[in-house]
């Protein structure tokens, strides 16, 4: 048909036009629930308005609703059973740190400092760049006992060093991914590939949000660059979209394109968003899909984020002591603005704060990825702010009901790189998954505890290796979730994060 | 056998035989197929199940054991194999191929040496699709059978058993239960959800008793909406009242909340007017005042009844009220 | 082949009489070896043999079912299945020591052939859904649930124990006409002939040609493929 002609009646036009934009996807989608959607659709007022008290369906096998008014996705939802962790600050040191240079004290790899890898070390292995054999490498810097737990810890983080009873330490962590960016995906989505809900979302998803004002899951990155798994780290996977995470950002304008356009006052925003909601409400009465929703629901709360965002992540309202404390840089994007912002944000009823440094990726190739260079820089940058936060949280006694997860997306080897085989100008480590550690502090973590051991070099876990999905369901359960109950029915499977295999609440480091 | 030449028995005789020579198969097959010898010896009364002590290293640490990793397959309600591990008399008798454990001998022991196979060998159990049994729990079988298999040898005696891992317990939620707990104020806490948009919630979907969540509202929730919390205060176990613009005007409403736990009111405009009402919450366990005109000295009663205070002088002042 | 008009027109005593013809003789002794191989592979665990010989069975038996309508006189179930009355008649006749012959399988002998084939074919039926519980499943235990099949599977394993005893019971028989009645029924199913003497005089047994054999075997044997892939 050519636009010239004219005999085409444009309401029938229009109907056959509308037809198409009824994409197949969303007819199948209405299709299914048409008849649940009848019978719901006169219960609707009363369920909707219960939801948020919410309770559980009814029935011999225990599901979990999470059902919430279309308009309030991200309404606050009770947890299964009484949590001891109301929130989570998840500290993803990018890269991998090395476990041996911070809290693995191993003599015997000392001593051994030097010498040839035993060809036990490498038969059946795969290293991103260790080709031939390797040597030992000793730990670079000294360690010490410290704490009534007696912890050992390097000279690396002093200040940390004061919270070490505090800590709740996993040694025996490992995964089977030796890439950073699925290591980092299997670390936050319980999955090494795309498309699957990270933690946060999941956690926003079965809790909703305190603050709605602000974003339930908010994400800040810094170290100059964005870790390596990408947005998708903090991507909603299968759950709907308006449970992802927001990347915030310390400096400058928080969040990208809040503010509004030179010429716009808010109240024409206001307006503007009026009319948007109007169409989109149309549209959602048409074709029912629950991202119309979401959008008309981010378009709300971006407005009303362009008032209390900027307040949130102005780490620049603290007053000097404190800025100093967390060693704050003002004017810069740093770990330490983001640890201040994660305690405000936390305060303020956030979520699930996530907070990546980059940098940490320690192969010695480059004076930044030297332990005895690089390394040293990165943990300055991150040692005090730790400190600060767990100190703050502290002192409002909210360490007890804040998860803070310190951790990375595996470990590194007790060798010595050798980049093609070749001794290398700076010292630095190989990527292993074999073992490597995280801690816990407050949130319900068993302060001063450790859980696991690796070998006498810390190349593989020997006792209670804990995997990702283990990790995650403990940290679940400290939210008030059986992982296998906080569920989202996807591609025919109750989806969840820790996936289908078994995964195990750790039991000995719960409070 | 004159009498076994072809057509010259006589049938009496021959069924006499074909009954002999039936019991002596039986007997036979009894002795080759452990399920028969069970079969028979149960019917004839012969076989006395084995003791079993609640104190007991098997019924402690074996018992759990198989019954997270075995059961599922070898249990009440399948067993593979004709294999039933989830209670003791059915351990010793075995499977199919005969005994599957032989007490103080590992080399002899079948499922000893299948829990052993490494994961790529197809007669390793459990099967390749299921999660395999970890160092220690293998250490606890090992020792089990090598000390008798036995169903009384008390915990004590495996002092060098390694430590039996934390099992952590789901809560059932009784759907039932809690509607009737929350049917004193499920009405009002459902009025005041809609009044205070995500301050109030329940503890948890398996709880009647509530949280108060308003540091979330900032200086938008002060003394009026304290107030309204009255009508639900008995059921108020934890609050959050930091940050908001209460003043020492809701002493009152607070001191309703008598099951209070945890109490914050960090950076609100409160004082010592504020101090006999928290003194008055005899559940209480956590009270954070910082940022407040509350000393730490003058809530020494809360701290003689081990109260957790959040409220260090000196760092008072360093923190930030919010604008 | 004799001739079977000539053998009833000139009765000769001690000639030997075709009874069974060889599909008969084959099929039985195949299914006894198959039974054994079933057993022995099940018991060890060689589930690809056993699932062979499974489907060998059970086309074996279709076979013989299909055998019994087309097949040689012996063979029909018209001709050597027969009402309750008969049986009884049967059993007073040989108590009281004038029980007559019969070419093929007497009436007694006839239903233990019908309780076979019917517990062989439910046996080798209940395998195609059955399945053992880690690594292998039966060709067509995909088409129903997991719980169902294990339940087949328990009564795969209770149809077994019936076919040893009903197994049992017809050795038992077997020999009771060897050392009772003295009469030797496994040399004809080994050679398909009968002492002339053990034969009515007025036997007919007509021969159905063996490419009628060939056809229903291939024919069941293709459905049998077809039925598990």
């Amino acid at each position: 048909m050519t636009p010239f002609d004219l005999s085409v009646d444009l309401n029938d036009e229009l109907q056959r036009r509308l037809i198409q934009a009824q994409t197949r996807r969303e007819f199948l989608g209405s299709c299914v629930s048409g008849l649940g959607a009848m019978f719901l659709g006169t219960m609707a007022q009363r369920t909707l308005c219960a939801a948020p008290a919410a309770t559980l369906t009814a029935g011999t096998d225990m599901r979990l609703d999470f059902a919430r008014p279309a308009a309030q996705p991200l309404a606050m939802l009770p947890p299964q059973f009484a949590a001891k962790a109301r929130r989570v600050i998840f500290l993803h040191m990018a890269g991998a740190p090395s476990q041996l240079e911070l809290f693995e004290h191993k003599p015997l790899l000392n001593e051994l400092d030097g010498q040839d890898c035993p060809a036990s070390f490498l038969a059946g292995r795969r290293f991103a760049f260790i080709s031939g054999v390797p040597k030992l490498l000793g730990a670079q810097y000294p360690f010490h006992q410290v704490g009534d737990s007696g912890a050992w810890i390097s000279d690396r983080l002093p200040h940390l060093e004061k919270h070490i009873d505090d800590l709740c330490f996993i040694r025996s962590m490992r995964t089977d991914q030796f890439n950073h960016g699925p290591g980092q995906l299997l670390a936050q989505t319980g999955n090494a590939r795309l498309g699957y809900a990270s933690f946060g979302s999941w956690v926003t998803y079965g809790l909703g949000t305190e603050n709605q004002n602000l974003p339930g899951f908010v994400v800040l990155t810094s170290g100059g660059k964005s870790p390596d798994g990408g947005k998708q780290l903090w991507g909603a996977g299968f759950l709907p979209s308006v449970y992802q995470g927001v990347q915030c950002r310390s400096r400058g304008e928080p969040v990208l394109y809040l503010r509004n356009p030179a010429g716009v006052s808010r109240g024409l925003r206001r307006q503007m968003l009026d009319a948007i909601d109007e169409l989109d409400q149309k549209a959602y009465a048409e074709f029912g899909n629950p991202e119309t929703m979401t959008r008309i629901a981010q378009y709300e709360m971006a407005y009303r984020m362009q008032l209390d965002a900027s307040d949130a992540l102005d780490v620049h309202r603290e007053s000097p002591t404190v800025q100093a404390r967390y060693g704050v840089t003002p004017g810069k994007t740093s770990f330490a603005n983001n640890c201040l912002v994660a305690r405000r944000l936390a305060e303020r009823g956030v979520r699930f704060i996530q907070l990546y440094h980059w940098g940490w990726d320690s192969h010695g190739s480059q004076p930044s990825e030297a332990l005895n260079i690089g390394f040293i820089e990165r943990c300055k940058e991150v040692d005090q702010p730790i400190a600060a936060l767990l100190e703050d949280l502290k002192l409002r006694g909210m360490l007890d009901d804040t998860l803070v997860v310190w951790g990375a997306e595996f470990g590194r080897t007790p060798m010595r790189e050798n980049r093609n085989g070749q001794q290398m100008e700076y010292v630095g480590r190989d990527h292993n998954p074999g073992a490597f550690t995280v801690w816990m502090a407050g949130g319900g973590a068993k302060a001063g505890a450790s859980y696991g051991e690796t070998d006498d070099m810390g190349y593989d876990v020997v006792k209670n290796p804990v995997e990702f999905r283990d990790l995650h369901a403990t940290m679940l359960y400290l939210l008030g979730f059986d992982h296998r109950q906080l569920n989202y029915a996807y591609q025919g499977l109750d989806q969840k994060l820790t996936g289908v295999k078994p995964a195990r609440i750790i039991g000995e480091v719960l409070a | 056998m004159a009498t076994l030449r072809p057509g010259r028995l006589s049938a009496g005789r021959y069924f006499l035989y074909v009954a002999m020579l039936t019991v002596m198969g039986i007997a036979t097959l009894s002795l080759v197929l452990p399920n028969w010898a069970h079969a028979v010896k149960s019917l004839l009364g012969l076989e006395r199940p084995p003791t079993v002590a609640p104190s007991s290293f098997y019924v402690q640490r074996i018992a759990p054991l198989f019954e997270e990793h075995c059961s599922s397959c070898h249990g009440a309600r399948r067993q593979k194999a004709n294999l039933r591990l989830d209670n003791l008399a059915y351990i010793v008798r075995g499977g199919k191929h005969g005994e599957v454990i032989k007490a103080g001998n590992l080399r002899d022991s079948e499922l000893f040496s299948r829990i052993r196979l490494p994961a790529s060998n197809d007669q390793v159990m459990p099967p390749k699709s299921k999660a395999p049994l970890s160092g220690d729990e293998i250490t606890v079988v090992r020792l089990w059978i090598a000390a008798g298999a036995s169903g009384v040898q008390p915990s004590a005696a495996f002092s060098e058993a390694p430590k039996a891992p934390v099992r952590v317990a789901i809560p059932d939620i009784d759907a039932t239960a809690v509607t009737h707990n929350r049917a004193s104020h499920v009405n009002a806490v459902r009025a005041l959800q809609r009044r205070l948009l995500d301050v109030i919630q329940y503890q948890s979907r398996a709880s009647a008793d509530l949280e108060v969540h308003a540091t979330s509202m900032g200086r938008s929730f002060g003394d009026v909406e304290l107030a309204l919390l009255v009508e639900i205060g008995a059921h108020i176990v934890w609050a959050d009242f930091s940050d908001t613009a209460i003043t020492d005007a809701s002493a009152g409403a607070i001191k309703t909340m008598q099951r209070l736990r945890v109490l914050r009111l960090a950076n609100t405009r409160i004082s010592g007017s504020m101090v006999p009402a928290l003194v008055s919450l005899n559940q209480l366990q956590s009270v954070t005042v910082v940022g407040t005109a509350i000393t730490e000295a003058s809530l020494r009663p809360l701290k003689d009844r081990h109260v957790m205070i959040h409220g260090n002088d000196e760092m008072a002042n360093t923190l930030n009220a919010r604008p | 082949m004799p001739d079977p008009e000539r053998l009833g027109a000139v009765p000769e005593i001690s000639a030997p009489v075709k009874v069974w013809d060889a599909q008969i003789r084959l099929f039985h002794w195949l299914v006894v070896a198959l039974l054994g191989v079933s057993f022995f592979t099940a018991d060890r665990g060689l589930m690809k043999w056993h699932r062979a010989s499974g489907l060998g069975l059970l086309t074996l038996v279709i076979f013989r079912i299909g055998w019994g309508f087309l097949g040689s006189t012996t063979a029909r179930f018209s001709e050597f299945v027969r009402g309750p009355r008969q049986v009884v008649n049967y059993f007073i006749g040989m108590k009281n020591g004038h029980g007559r012959a019969y070419t093929g399988h007497n009436p007694a002998g006839g239903w233990m052939v019908v309780v076979l084939l019917v517990a062989l074919l439910a046996q080798a039926s209940t395998g195609l859904f059955a399945n053992d519980g880690v690594h292998f499943e039966g060709p067509l235990a995909y088409l129903i649930t997991a719980e169902l099949s294990d339940r087949v599977t328990k009564l795969h394993g209770i149809l077994f124990d019936l076919i040893l005893v009903l197994a049992w019971v017809h050795v038992v028989a077997v020999l009771f006409y060897f050392f009772v009645k003295g009469d030797n029924l496994i040399v004809p199913m080994l050679s398909g002939m009968k002492n002339r003497a053990n034969v009515p005089i007025d036997a007919r047994v007509q021969f159905t040609r063996p490419w009628v054999a060939w056809l229903l075997m291939a024919g069941v044997a293709g459905c049998v493929w077809w039925i598990v892939h």
